[in-house]
């Protein structure tokens, strides 16, 4: 097993230093100390009620930290002003709310919020951002199409596309393919791994930095460069997927005898129920 | 069916808090006793006729119409499967006592026939209605009580018009109408008692089947339940109960609410449970209620009617519920997307301001003579500006103003039933108006408008309060400002009882006069129209962020919290200086933002404009209509536009799942 505790590296994009979150006297999360290197796609996974969502919601500032301290680019998340912080990073909560009519080019725009505030023009580059983040998660059909009268999946895409535009170098996802049948399942997480792959995508010519919630672990697996793995509130293994996809990890984890195969096609591990 | 639930409670033991609640009743109204003057003896015992013909009477009265305000509320709250159905919420009990008001105004021989039966009728015709217009949504709880609520309100208007039409003769109603329970006699305890005994009886012997209500239609009917029979069946004998009730001591509110709540929240489990014990708890709650009214009295009599003090501790109570209240339902679905849009929408907005000039022009110059309808020209119109321009002007002011609060209001909320009058924003105006009458009897229009606002402002902040408290329901919302608004209007019967001379220029505020503005008030009306309506224009992208939830839009940058206080306060000056001119009950804070919406102006601040126009739309024709439809005679402007309002907006309602 990967030892949990490791001091987080200088130069990693999240730096997280004894964070914790206590809610009344119940540890939703102990104190963890973690760094992530940008350019990369993560996926945060383990068991109902590990915490999982509790640190990405503190990643994104939704809550804030009971114990300890986060940094963003070296420099803490409380001295971030709100609008500086979503240009840099993106969140989708697990349950996307009621899209209050909007169309899908309406919805994207939205996403240029960071860039142009209150007051500010909606500026061609604002125009270009929007299209481009339409374009690429596939919507350009559904365009004046009302969010609330797509699929499943194609409302995923559309939210998704509002945090492309928002042109952030982080994306912080929560369960985003939780409602989806395996096809769309792909198609999101297919974009994922794109912008994970892609240079130019995130800041200064890298790729983008992911961060995912995924319950499916072989989905996970397929889709992300490393796993963190969470239980009880606790960092019990983190590591490249190769690492963390053996069976007394994947024991250790969801607390279930599970083997692990070779991908008949690609040769990418896929763990099995024993 | 969408449900509403209460979690399972925890630690709180039935027994003990029934015997709580009990030694309470029994101590205040030993109180009550010992409080009794005393009066010298004479040929017969004077004491002994208090305790016999009043106070005794009056106490059994309490318990009696408590228990079956309780029972009526457990039986509808299970039939009709919703934890906030009770006799107010669903319209019966503002129905009964219309029916009573109209029979009393117009057909008397009704009443000397069988009050009882008057109100039964009432009941009866309000819940159809309700149950119908909800039917098509699945009877889903809030949009049963929206319905229900808003058929209250226009019931209510209509009865505060009957007493200004009038006059004197049915101001007494007012008081009777707030449920006081003064007794000369046992008549309403034996009235009461024997509908009570009759309705436990019934009750008894469908215990089984009501148990199977507690699944859901398809469950219960597949078990071999009639189950549309069986509802009809269990809400007639909750109407019968709470009609009674109304015919004998007025409407008394949230005893039907509050006692199935208190009932599961003290622990009754099971549905036979709670319908054995909310009767019990519901007798308590009005007697320890009624108790309290009477060692608060002064030697003019009650300081309020004890339905009114029920309304000041209801709701408190309900608000105390909300939060644990569990929405074991999916969010309100909205149907919120329209059917067109605007390539540019500055079109629409300049069509529509073109159609509200033209309105009121035409309301300047159209009207009727005591020679029959004439346009108004040269020396004639001259003369009669003077009369018509302020109303015109103050009309469109308000509903602009109206229009403007409730849209702002539905983007604050991401709620597309929120809305002044709804949230209790409207009458927390009026609370705030008689407040300032009671502490500064001459009070200029200065302060009273100041007061206005001030009391909309407090409502909203207090709803806007337990809204963030409880997560942002779409539904938790409704009930904060319907329970908001039930107590707000408690305390505006209290003053209606207290009588004086405030009492009927709350009661003409109440019905939304505007004939008594001047030049100079509407003037300042529509400056502040004006002023209100600009800062809009600057906000359009945190209208257009905020509905979609603290968390989206925090994540995107915006100061949600700020940007929630300032639109807050916005809208809460709006319908504030609104309220002031054309009462509580106009519903155009409602109205302007659905015609917005479907006309597909439903984005930032064109929304907000586009409502704003059509409400002064509305109340400009319904401030003529209010001048013409009764020449010579004046109806309040407020009165019409509710009555106008109110189907359309119990219409649209019921055919919102259409797109939905």
């Amino acid at each position: 097993m990967v030892e949990a505790a490791a001091p987080a590296p200088a130069g990693a994009l999240w730096s997280l230093h004894e964070t914790a979150f206590t809610a009344g006297d119940r540890a939703i999360l102990s104190p963890l100390t973690l760094g992530l290197p940008a350019g990369r796609v993560y996926g945060l996974i383990g068991p109902n009620g590990s915490g999982k969502s509790t640190l990405l919601k503190m990643l994104a500032r939704q809550i804030a930290p009971t114990g300890g301290a986060i940094r963003f680019d070296g420099r803490p998340l409380t001295a971030w002003t709100g609008r500086a912080f979503a240009r840099e990073v993106a969140y989708m909560p697990q349950f996307m709310p009621a899209s209050d009519g909007m169309n899908v080019r309406e919805l994207v725009s939205l996403g240029r919020y960071p860039w142009h505030g209150a007051l500010g023009r909606f500026t061609a580059e604002d125009e270009a951002r929007v299209e481009a983040a339409i374009q690429r998660t596939g919507l350009s059909a559904f365009r004046d199409r009302a969010v609330d009268s797509l699929s499943g999946g194609e409302r995923q895409r559309a939210w998704l596309a509002l945090m492309l535009a928002q042109g952030a170098r982080c994306l912080l996802l929560d369960e985003p393919t939780s409602a989806l049948d395996i096809a769309h399942q792909m198609e999101v997480l297919a974009i994922l791994r794109e912008l994970g792959d892609e240079a130019g995508t995130g800041a200064e010519g890298g790729a983008m930095t992911v961060i995912v919630i995924l319950h499916d672990i072989n989905l996970a697996a397929r889709t992300c460069d490393g796993l963190l793995a969470l239980r009880g509130g606790r960092l019990i293994a983190q590591g490249p997927c190769g690492e963390i996809m053996q069976p007394e990890n994947l024991r250790a984890i969801y607390g279930l005898d599970m083997g692990v195969m070779a991908h008949p096609v690609s040769g990418a591990p896929m763990s099995y129920v024993l | 069916m969408a449900e509403l639930a209460l979690p399972r409670p925890t630690g709180m033991r039935p027994l003990p808090f029934g015997l709580a609640l009990s030694a309470l009743g029994l101590g205040l109204f030993a109180l009550v006793l010992m409080r009794r003057p005393d009066l010298p003896g004479a040929a017969f015992d004077l004491d002994e006729l208090l305790l016999w013909h009043s106070l005794l009477p009056r106490a059994a009265t309490a318990l009696l119409a408590g228990a079956a305000l309780g029972l009526s509320g457990a039986l509808l709250q299970r039939v009709l499967r919703n934890p906030i159905a009770d006799p107010s919420t669903l319209g019966i009990a503002a129905g009964a006592q219309l029916a009573l008001t109209l029979a009393l105004a117009f057909a008397p021989a009704l009443l000397a026939l069988s009050r009882e039966g008057t109100a039964f009728a009432g009941g009866v015709a309000a819940v159809a209605l309700v149950l119908a217009l909800s039917a098509r949504r699945g009877f889903e709880p809030v949009t049963l009580v929206v319905a229900g609520m808003t058929l209250s309100l226009m019931a209510g208007a209509l009865s505060a018009a009957l007493i200004l039409v009038r006059g004197d003769y049915v101001f007494a109603l007012f008081i009777w109408g707030a449920g006081s329970l003064h007794q000369q006699n046992w008549e309403p305890a034996q009235l009461i008692g024997t509908r009570l005994a009759l309705a436990a009886g019934a009750t008894f012997l469908l215990r089984r089947p009501l148990g199977l209500m507690a699944l859901d239609d398809a469950g219960a009917r597949s078990l071999g339940m009639a189950v549309q029979g069986m509802r009809l069946a269990v809400i007639a004998v909750a109407v019968a109960l709470a009609a009674s009730v109304v015919s004998e001591v007025g409407v008394i509110g949230f005893v039907g609410l509050a006692a199935p709540a208190l009932a599961r929240v003290a622990g009754a489990r099971r549905p036979d449970a709670v319908l054995l014990a909310a009767p019990l708890i519901g007798a308590l709650l009005l007697w320890i209620t009624d108790s309290l009214v009477q060692l608060t009295a002064g030697n003019g009599g009650d300081l309020i009617p004890t339905g009114a003090a029920v309304g000041l501790l209801g709701g408190p109570l309900l608000l105390w519920l909300l939060p644990r209240l569990r929405a074991a339902a999916p969010p309100l679905s909205v149907p919120a997307t329209p059917r067109r849009r605007w390539r540019r929408p500055g079109r629409a907005l300049a069509g529509l301001a073109v159609a509200a000039l033209l309105a009121g022009l035409f309301a300047l110059v159209a009207g009727r003579d005591l020679d029959g309808w004439a346009l108004a020209t040269g020396p004639l119109l001259t003369e009669l500006l003077a009369f018509r321009a302020p109303r015109v002007v103050a009309a469109a002011a308000a509903g602009g103003l109206l229009g403007a609060a409730g849209a702002i209001m539905q983007k604050l909320t991401g709620n597309p039933l929120a809305g002044p009058e709804v949230l209790g924003v409207s009458a927390g105006a009026g609370v705030g108006l008689a407040a300032a009458l009671l502490l500064a009897p001459d009070a200029g229009p200065g302060l009273l408008l100041a007061a206005s606002a001030g009391g909309a402002l407090g409502a909203l902040l207090l709803v806007l309060a337990i809204a963030a408290a409880t997560g942002f329901g779409a539904e938790k919302l409704l009930l904060a400002g319907i329970a908001l608004g039930c107590m707000a209007l408690a305390i505006l019967s209290a003053f209606f009882a207290a009588g004086g001379p405030g009492s009927f220029l709350l009661l003409a505020w109440m019905a939304g006069t505007t004939d008594r503005v001047d030049l100079m008030q509407a003037a300042i009306l529509a400056a502040c129209a004006l002023l209100l309506l600009l800062p809009v224009a600057l906000a359009g992208r945190w209208l257009s962020l905020l509905p979609l939830g603290a968390g989206v839009a925090g994540s995107l940058g915006l100061r949600v919290a700020a940007s929630q206080l300032l639109l807050t306060l916005l809208a809460a000056a709006m319908t504030g200086v609104a309220a002031f001119f054309v009462g509580p009950l106009s519903l155009v804070g409602l109205i302007g933002p659905h015609l917005a919406r479907q006309l597909g102006l439903n984005r930032g601040a064109v929304f907000v404009f586009a409502s704003a126009l059509i409400g002064a739309l509305v109340l400009l024709l319904a401030d003529w209509l209010a001048r013409m439809v009764a020449f010579p005679y004046q109806l309040p402007t407020g009165l019409l536009a509710a009555l106008v309002g109110g189907p359309y907006l119990i219409w649209l309602l019921q055919r919102g799942d259409r797109h939905g």
